[in-house]
C-alpha cells in the first residue's frame, strides 16, 4: 500500500505543481505589468 | 473438443480486494493534503523556473518555429521576435533587404515570398526579402530589429517613415524602456531610451530573465505544445473599411499627430541619423520609405505642414545621402485602394507598390553587388 500511497502523491505534486507555476508565473505577469501592446495603445 | 472448466477462481475475490483497496489508498494520497505531495510540488514550481531559464535562451529562440512564440494570429510582436533569432542565426546566403516599419508599410506590399521572386526576376539572381514590418511599430523599434539584425544579416535595410512616426514624444519612451514589446534588447534601443531621458532596463545576461516580461505576456502560448503553431495573419480581409460618414472624425484622429510632428521632429530626425550611422557602421545599406497615405487623408493635411515635412525629409535624405522613396504617384494609388487613411486594401494595388519598391531595389543592389565585386 505504500507504493500506492507514494504514487497517489506524485500525481498530486505534479498537478499541483504545474497549477502552482503558472499561478506564480501569472502573478508576476500581472504584478509587473507584462502584457501584449499592439499598435500604438499605449 | 475444448473443455470449459466452470469452477470458480478462488484468487480472483482476492485479486478484486487487492486493486480496489490500491486504488483507495491512491485516491486518497492524490488528493488528502499532506507535507510530502505539498514540498513536491514546491520542488515541481522551481524545477520548471529553472528548466524555462535554463531552456528559453537564444539558440531555443532561433530553433522553435515562430508561430510557437504567439498568442494568437496576430501577436506580431511574438512572430517577429522568434523569426528575427532565425534570421541571425541563419543568414541568407543571397542578397537580402529587409523591410521594417508599420502596418502602413505592411499592407503595402505582398508576402515576402512574393517579394522576394519579384526582386530576384528585376535582379536577375536569387535575393530574399524579409518582411519584419508589424502593425504599430515605432521608429526606435524598427531601429532595435535593424541593431539585432545588422552584425549578421548585411544587405539593405528599407525602413519606413511618416510624419506620425516622426513625430512620435520622447514621453513615449518611458512606457516602452519599462516594457519593451520586442523580445530582444539591442545597444541602439537603449541609447534611444538614453537619448529619451529614461533609465535603460538593468540586464543580467540570462536571456528569459532579461526578457520576462515578453515571455510571461505569452504564457497563453504554452497551449501551442498541444495544438500547434498559430499562423500569423498579417491582411485581414474583413478589416473595417471606413464609411463616408466615418471620415470626418477619421482624419480628426490623425490631426495629434501632425501637431505632435511640428513639436518632436528633431528628436526624430535625431534617432535616424544614429540609425543610418549605425547600420552603415556594420557595412549594410539603408533607403527610407515612405508610408503609403491615402490622397483624400493627404489633402487634409495643411498645405503648408505638407511642405514643410516634405522639404526637411529630403534635407535630411540629402544630407545623409540615403535614398527616399515617395512611391504613392509611381504605384498609382488611388483612394479606392485604401480601406482607411493609410492602409491598402486592394491585392493589385499592393502589387503596384511593391513592383514600384523591388524597382529600386533592385537598382540599389545592383550597386551594391557591384561594388562589393569590385572590392574582391
Amino acid at each position: 500500500m505504500k507504493f500506492a500511497r507514494y504514487l497517489g502523491w506524485i500525481v498530486q505534486a505534479l498537478v499541483l505543481g504545474v497549477l502552482l507555476f503558472i499561478a506564480i508565473a501569472n502573478l508576476i505577469s500581472v504584478g509587473s505589468g507584462a502584457s501584449i501592446f499592439r499598435y500604438q495603445g499605449f | 473438443m475444448c473443455r470449459v472448466s466452470t469452477t470458480p477462481q478462488p484468487e480472483q475475490p482476492q485479486e478484486h480486494a487487492g486493486i480496489a483497496a490500491f486504488a483507495r489508498e491512491f485516491a486518497r494520497a492524490a488528493v488528502q493534503p499532506a507535507l510530502p505531495p505539498l514540498l513536491g510540488a514546491l520542488a515541481i514550481v522551481i524545477a520548471l523556473f529553472t528548466i524555462a531559464i535554463t531552456t528559453i535562451t537564444p539558440t531555443f529562440m532561433a530553433r522553435i518555429d515562430p508561430g510557437m512564440l504567439m498568442t494568437d494570429e496576430r501577436d506580431e510582436f511574438g512572430f517577429l521576435t522568434a523569426y528575427a533569432f532565425h534570421l541571425r542565426h541563419d543568414p541568407p546566403k543571397s542578397p537580402t533587404v529587409v523591410l521594417v516599419g508599420a502596418s502602413g508599410f505592411q499592407h503595402a506590399i505582398p508576402s515576402a515570398k512574393v517579394m522576394s521572386e519579384m526582386l530576384s526576376e528585376k535582379l536577375g539572381r536569387p535575393a530574399r526579402v524579409s518582411n519584419m514590418t508589424i502593425g504599430g511599430c515605432t521608429l526606435w523599434e524598427s531601429a532595435s530589429i535593424i541593431d539585432f539584425l545588422d552584425d549578421r544579416v548585411q544587405g539593405v535595410y528599407v525602413v519606413n517613415v511618416s510624419m506620425s512616426k516622426l513625430g512620435w514624444p520622447d514621453s513615449r519612451m518611458e512606457f516602452l524602456s519599462q516594457s519593451p514589446r520586442l523580445g530582444f534588447s539591442t545597444e541602439l534601443f537603449d541609447e534611444e531610451v538614453r537619448e529619451a531621458g529614461y533609465r535603460p532596463s538593468s540586464r543580467t545576461g540570462i536571456y528569459a530573465l532579461d526578457n520576462f516580461k515578453f515571455l510571461l505576456a505569452r504564457l497563453k502560448s504554452l497551449r501551442n505544445i498541444v495544438i500547434g503553431p498559430v499562423k500569423i495573419s498579417r491582411y485581414s480581409p474583413t478589416a473595417h473599411v471606413v464609411s463616408e460618414d466615418e471620415w470626418p472624425e477619421h482624419i480628426e484622429e490623425y490631426l495629434p499627430f501632425l501637431r505632435d510632428y511640428e513639436e518632436h521632429n528633431k528628436a526624430r530626425y535625431a534617432s535616424l541619423s544614429r540609425l543610418i550611422e549605425h547600420v552603415r557602421a556594420n557595412r549594410s545599406e539603408i533607403a527610407l520609405v515612405q508610408a503609403p497615405m491615402n490622397p483624400r487623408m493627404t489633402r487634409a493635411i495643411p498645405d503648408e505642414l505638407k511642405q514643410r515635412y516634405q522639404q526637411e525629409l529630403e534635407a535630411f535624405a540629402d544630407d545623409h545621402d540615403v535614398p527616399l522613396w515617395e512611391l504613392d504617384a509611381e504605384a498609382h494609388l488611388t483612394e479606392d485602394d485604401f480601406r482607411d487613411r493609410s492602409h491598402i486594401n486592394s491585392p493589385e494595388a499592393r502589387r503596384r507598390f511593391a513592383d514600384a519598391l523591388t524597382n529600386r531595389l533592385s537598382q540599389l543592389l545592383r550597386h551594391r553587388l557591384g561594388e562589393s565585386e569590385v572590392r574582391q
